[in-house]
């Protein structure tokens, strides 16, 4: 039985009851975790606006006990990345990123790396442009937080060095097929450029304004989307 | 004997738990309450229930629950037909409806767009109000989706929609419940509220 405090970032919340809702949460200490906040639909309830979803905000938490819902005590907006909700791509484009980060960690294991991707990733959401390229980007490095980063250095079969063409990528082993070896295997595999390969070894590591800074042309963007979107798949059993 | 009695109770109680919020105690004392009603009482509230059911559809231009083909709100020759307020549910409708001050039509969407569940624009009905402004009576269409993420989804989606039509789009306002104190207003309220803010006259 314990009340704990922590950051939060708001995933989703579903209507429970008459006036409740229950909200899953990403938050710092304890990772993702569903709590029930009671009277949260009624206007004047005092959670106000701090449970729409992609809120960061700071929450207080009543854990009973372990097969029992968690309440949510409180609940104050730090950022509410409000400028989000004023535009259809922005709010796809978060919500792709909420629901990748809400499916790919467990509940109850706090995953920090992500957290701090998440809260930048959508305050990135909020301020730039180039959604399509953020949107990856995040794919990329919540794979790599989670512990699913594609390897991309060598030929996962052979293990020798990539040759400049043809290079494939397979979901299953999750990296880099030489052409010879991919001939070998039956799996679904991805054909990939050498420029898809350094844009996507680049966005796993390279700070957020070099990425920017990059010129990926609209063939090496849907490439870098079926690699990520054949990996993800595999990665949590169904498309996202 | 004994085995009839508990099957037919046991059922009704099994039927009272399907209600939101009944759970298997309260669904018990409603169960032995209804056993104690009088057979009249009992008869109007399973025939309620069923006219509910059989006697219900939606109206056929604003989605609305009616009786009739058309409900009573468009086919009132007085309410204003310049003005279109576009509601998420039924259940909505009538809360507007309840103040009295709203005197034009509705148009009920039956749901809305959510990213997050992948509820896109064919699930509601937004491709029959777009007839509707077709008919050029319209000259104002108030959206009163709620103030959630979907509902800004779908606001948003609607004014998309409806602006090539050249028909005036409006929203409902966002602000501070009235009788509260400010200082306990959330920061998205209190910010949308300066925002809205208007001149006193």
């Amino acid at each position: 039985m314990s009340l704990f405090e922590t950051e939060a970032i708001v995933l989703k919340t579903i209507r429970l009851g008459e006036a409740d809702k229950l909200v899953t949460i990403l938050t710092a200490k304890k990772g993702k975790v569903k709590a029930v906040a009671k009277g949260a639909r009624r206007p004047r309830s005092r959670f106000g606006a701090a449970l729409e979803p992609f809120t960061h905000c700071n929450v207080i938490l009543f854990d009973k006990k372990p097969t029992v819902l968690m309440r949510m005590n409180q609940a104050d907006i730090l950022h509410p990345f409000i400028r989000i909700r004023e535009d259809l791509e922005r709010i796809g484009a978060a919500a792709r990123m909420v629901q990748l980060a809400s499916a790919i960690l467990p509940e109850g294991e706090a995953n920090p790396k992500i957290f701090s991707l998440l809260q930048a990733g959508l305050g990135k959401v909020e301020r730039n442009d180039h959604l399509e390229w953020l949107v990856r980007v995040f794919e990329i490095r919540c794979l790599k937080h989670a512990g699913y980063q594609a390897r991309l250095d060598h030929c996962l079969i052979c293990h020798n060095e990539l040759d400049a063409k043809p290079v494939y990528f397979s979901p299953k082993n999750g990296g880099t097929l030489c052409g010879s070896c991919a001939r070998t295997i039956s799996d679904p595999l991805e054909f990939v450029s050498s420029g898809t390969i350094s844009l996507l070894r680049l966005a796993a590591r390279m700070n957020w304004a070099g990425l920017f800074r990059l010129k990926a042309t609209p063939k090496m963007l849907q490439e870098v989307k079926n690699v990520m979107d054949a990996h993800l798949t595999y990665v949590i059993g169904r498309p996202l | 004997m004994e085995g009839v009695t508990q099957d037919i109770l046991d059922r009704l109680i099994d039927e009272l738990k399907k209600l939101p919020g009944i759970g298997r105690k309260t669904a018990q004392r409603l169960a032995f309450f209804l056993l104690k009603m009088s057979v009249e009482e009992a008869r109007g509230l399973a025939q309620a229930i069923i006219d509910v059911k059989e006697r219900l559809r939606f109206c056929r231009w604003c989605n609305n629950v009616s009786e009739e083909e058309v409900c009573r709100f468009c086919a009132d020759p007085r309410r204003d037909r310049t003005r279109i307020l576009v509601v998420e549910e039924p259940i909505t409708l009538f809360a507007v409806e309840r103040t009295g001050e709203y005197k034009g039509l509705y148009h009920v969407l039956l749901g809305a767009l959510s990213p997050l569940d992948g509820r896109g624009p064919s699930d509601i009905k937004a491709q029959s109000l777009l007839e509707r402004l077709k008919q050029g009576e319209t000259k104002e269409v108030i959206i009163a989706t709620n103030p959630t993420i979907e509902g800004e989804a779908t606001a948003i989606y609607l004014t998309r929609l409806i602006k090539p039509t050249g028909v005036k789009v409006t929203r409902i306002a966002y602000g501070i419940p009235v009788g509260v104190d400010l200082e306990y207003a959330d920061e998205v309220t209190l910010i949308k509220s300066l925002e809205g803010r208007r001149e006193l006259t």
